[in-house]
């Protein structure tokens, strides 16, 4: 892992509520709810080598979960969000059970199945959710941005904090062994059945955390939330930013959400656009683009710092 | 009857494309508007400009231009990875054939505006049959449809290049060694899969309506279809394309009908999808995989 | 110590294995062989429990193991290699090993990779430590294979083709190499085409045609048996 660049990317961060307030604070948040979406999605897809397309239908599920439960029983926004990630978590748990003998597209095809049958429930059931007209939810900090923002900041630190620490650990190995060849880690004693569940409950509990920010942070939920193009964003963020590594796809999300603001005429492009670059970025740079950049930039800071060669340049 | 074989047509293509390719196209949604939208304005424009000519060739126009597409995005994507035999292979025509179908229906919405257009019928009118009534366009539907599987029968079973495609779908490493250019079959089964896969949406569209997210629902109903009868194989697509077309007309009469209920129309394909890769994946004729 | 009661394996239309009952005793080196298609590798997957077998009982050491996931067959004590090899490719060697190291449960991170590196030494792959596995010939996979079996120093190694594609030099290394672990008290079950070591260096074999057992002993015995030969249809093997 990158120490130095990420410590440095942290201080920028914990400065940048300085030099830019409001509007592009609040561009900054949404930024992070990707972000903290990105790398756990990439943490399933890009460790684990489980392609689930049910991620922002996780993320709706802690957000409708705290927004039901703050609407109707009052309880404190915190506690809406952790329970928020918890249901997300259980969620997890029964995809993953369900998915269990499931391989690459099958997989995907359940967990695209489930997405969209979790977007119509809430579409329909009026009752409940006010369908496709979404939920008002109340803003937490009264909607300081400020203070949103490092809670954002906050949340994704924890995550990246607590998913690299898995990796670094004998689960990560266990799991980078199950997508080199499940069967093989079976046969040397990995209990893929746990480890699998384990993935699932994780990633989708750290989905529904950022659903659940995302609900009070937009004062609105919606099922779509949950739609399959929101799905799309989240995967061109982490292929962009590199699907193998967590900090590359957290910063892919914030990059392409800037991007987007950059985009702001050309919004309803915004998708093909990305799609675009991903198909790129797939077919002749597959381990993403910001890594790419990386060492192009690395390349180039070592290069100044030596002597120049006769015959370079 | 009439539905079915058109069910048919829009998940043979899907089938076609996993048989050979061994992929699951994500993009088959997408690839079925394309083909409405071609038909739609080639159908639009023909009229203005060559009176007289029947909507069919607008429609036949469309097969080409399918089939090109769906080969250079085979040659373009998929040939590279497959060649470079990257471990992530599975996991990367997942990403990319569903990065394809976003990519193609969010160029459709800004590009063409995301509202409905109604493509001209090829024949206009009902035909009685007996005490059916049955509206020219799903009739013409199913008869196209009809014709266009008969002909990939043809193809299949009777040409060279159509038992090159069964022998790669089998055993690829077999079909190179006899000499079969197998990396051409691929992307002329992509091709071909895209055609049937476009024209089948020509023909719904012109039966429903043409908008960049038509492909969705039918696209749930292709996947069904193509579990339901087993992935890669041509005869349980068909079957289960049937069994799903009365399923459909059965369903709609049984159930009680608040605005729920409607709703969650679409929840039961999905659900009867994920059921029946939970429980029988291989389909009614699929193959079993084997592991180890 | 392992005993295999009635098994029957079918795959859709086809038999596998049929109504099979052998027991392999502890200590013991058998080499398993037949032609192809006779149901080798689907025995020793029923036994590492990739496969259940659709009838029959599986016991090791009196304890029913037909229904149990292969990670705990493997933490029985029950070690298994494949035909062709499943390292984790774009882990190093060393992390191949770690792996059913810590899968173990009870060594920690320093006992497992001393004994990781006891291990490489042994099958002589120390240098390539901390190479990618893909980087490996097939050869040396095939020892890794073994290398990870041995992390947990199992009672039982079920080997499946381990000469496959090893070049003779690295071959008679193997055949030392497993006739040492042998004499160390592992029982070793072996699947190999490789007719001249496995009459080398196997002390019993067992002979499958189509999921059925045909004749075990002594390689003398087996080699001359008429029934053994027809099996093969008449292929050349010479001891």
């Amino acid at each position: 892992m990158k120490r130095l660049p990420a410590f440095g990317l942290l201080v920028l961060a914990i400065l940048f509520p300085l030099f830019y307030k409001d509007y592009w604070l609040y561009v900054a948040v949404i930024g992070l709810y990707y972000a903290l979406l990105s790398s756990s999605w990439s943490m399933l897809a890009g460790q684990v080598g489980i392609i689930s397309f049910a991620h922002a239908a996780f993320a709706a599920v802690g957000a409708y979960t705290s927004a039901i439960l703050v609407i109707r029983l009052q309880i404190p926004i915190a506690v809406g969000i952790l329970l928020g990630a918890c249901a997300a978590a259980g969620f997890g748990y029964l995809i993953g059970a369900l998915t269990l003998r499931m391989r690459g597209p099958y997989l995907a095809l359940t967990t695209l199945g489930f997405a969209e049958i979790f977007r119509i429930f809430l579409t329909a059931e009026y009752d409940l959710t006010r369908g496709s007209y979404g939920l008002q939810v109340p803003l937490m900090f009264a909607g300081n941005k400020i203070l949103i923002y490092y809670t954002g900041l906050g949340l994704l630190v924890m995550t990246l904090w607590v998913l690299y620490l898995i990796l670094d650990s004998k689960i990560g190995l266990f799991l980078q062994a199950m997508r080199e060849d499940e069967d093989g880690a079976a046969t040397r004693g990995v209990n893929t059945v746990y480890y699998r569940l384990y993935a699932f409950v994780i990633t989708s509990a750290f989905a529904g955390l950022a659903g659940g920010f995302y609900a009070h942070v937009v004062g609105l939920v919606s099922p779509r939330m949950a739609l399959i193009s929101e799905m799309g964003l989240i995967l061109a963020m982490s292929i962009f930013g590199g699907l193998e590594s967590l900090l590359g796809a957290a910063l892919g999300a914030i990059v392409l959400q800037g991007l987007t603001e950059y985009l702001r005429t050309f919004e309803e492009w915004r998708l093909a656009v990305f799609g675009a670059l991903v198909l790129f970025t797939l077919r002749f740079s597959p381990e993403g683009i910001l890594p790419k950049l990386y060492e192009l930039a690395n390349a180039m800071f070592h290069r100044r710092s030596q002597p120049v060669k006769a015959g370079s340049r | 009857m009439v539905i079915g074989t058109l069910y048919a047509l829009m998940a043979l293509g899907l089938s076609l494309i996993f048989g050979v390719l061994k992929l699951v196209n994500f993009a088959h949604g997408e690839s079925m508007m394309v083909g409405g939208y071609l038909y739609y304005f080639l159908a639009t424009s023909f009229i203005v400009h060559l009176l007289g000519l029947p909507l069919v060739v607008a429609l036949a126009a469309t097969v080409p231009v399918l089939f090109f597409f769906g080969f250079i995005l085979e040659q373009t994507f998929l040939r590279p990875a497959y060649n470079r035999q990257t471990a992530r292979y599975d996991e990367y025509v997942i990403l990319v054939t569903f990065t394809l179908g976003i990519f193609l229906q969010n160029l459709a919405l800004p590009l063409f505006g995301p509202y409905n257009r109604q493509a001209p019928a090829i024949f206009k009118g009902r035909i009685r049959i007996g005490d059916l009534i049955i509206a020219g366009d799903r009739l013409t539907g199913a008869v196209v449809a009809f014709a266009v599987i008969v002909v990939l029968f043809i193809f299949l079973y009777r040409t060279y290049w159509g038992k090159g495609l069964r022998a790669v779908s089998q055993n690829p490493e077999a079909a190179a060694s006899l000499g079969i250019n197998v990396p051409r079959m691929r992307s002329m089964a992509f091709g071909i899969g895209i055609s049937l896969t476009g024209i089948a949406g020509a023909l719904l569209g012109q039966i429903f309506l043409v908008n960049p997210v038509m492909g969705v629902p039918f696209a749930v109903k292709a996947f069904v279809i193509v579990v339901l009868g087993g992935m890669g194989s041509i005869k349980g697509t068909i079957v289960g394309a049937f069994i799903l077309a009365v399923v459909e007309s059965f369903g709609s009469i049984l159930l009680p009908d608040p605005t729920r209920a409607l709703a969650y129309k679409d929840a039961y394909g999905l659900l009867l999808l994920i059921v029946t890769l939970m429980f029988r994946p291989q389909g009614l004729f699929g193959e079993k995989v084997r592991r180890a | 110590m392992l005993y295999l009661d009635g098994i029957v394996k079918d795959f859709g239309g086809l038999r596998a294995l049929s109504h099979l009952t052998v027991s392999f005793e502890e200590g013991q080196f058998v080499g398993l062989i037949g032609p192809n298609g006779s149901g080798k590798t689907t025995l020793l997957n029923c036994i590492s429990g990739i496969y259940t077998p659709d009838e029959g009982t599986i016991r090791f050491q009196n304890k029913v193991i037909s229904k149990l996931k292969p990670h705990r067959i493997f933490q029985l004590g029950i070690g298994r290699t494949f035909q062709i090899s499943k390292v984790f490719n774009r882990l190093s060697v060393l992390k191949n090993l770690r792996i059913p190291g810590l899968t173990e449960g009870r060594m920690d991170v320093k006992t497992i990779d001393k004994r990781a590196e006891e291990i490489l030494t042994a099958i002589k792959l120390d240098h390539l430590m901390h190479e990618p596995a893909a980087s490996l010939s097939g050869g040396q996979k095939k020892l890794l294979e073994i290398g990870m079996v041995m992390m947990i120093d199992p009672r039982f190694l079920l080997l499946d083709e381990p000469f496959g594609g090893v070049h003779p030099e690295l071959k008679s290394q193997l055949e030392d190499y497993l006739l040492r672990l042998h004499r160390a008290g592992k029982t070793i079950i072996l699947i190999s085409h490789e007719m001249p070591s496995v009459f080398r260096i196997c002390e019993r074999l067992v002979v499958l045609d189509h999921g059925t057992l045909v004749i075990q002993g002594s390689p003398e015995a087996v080699r001359t048996d008429e029934r053994v030969i027809n099996a093969y249809l008449g292929g050349n093997y010479e001891a």
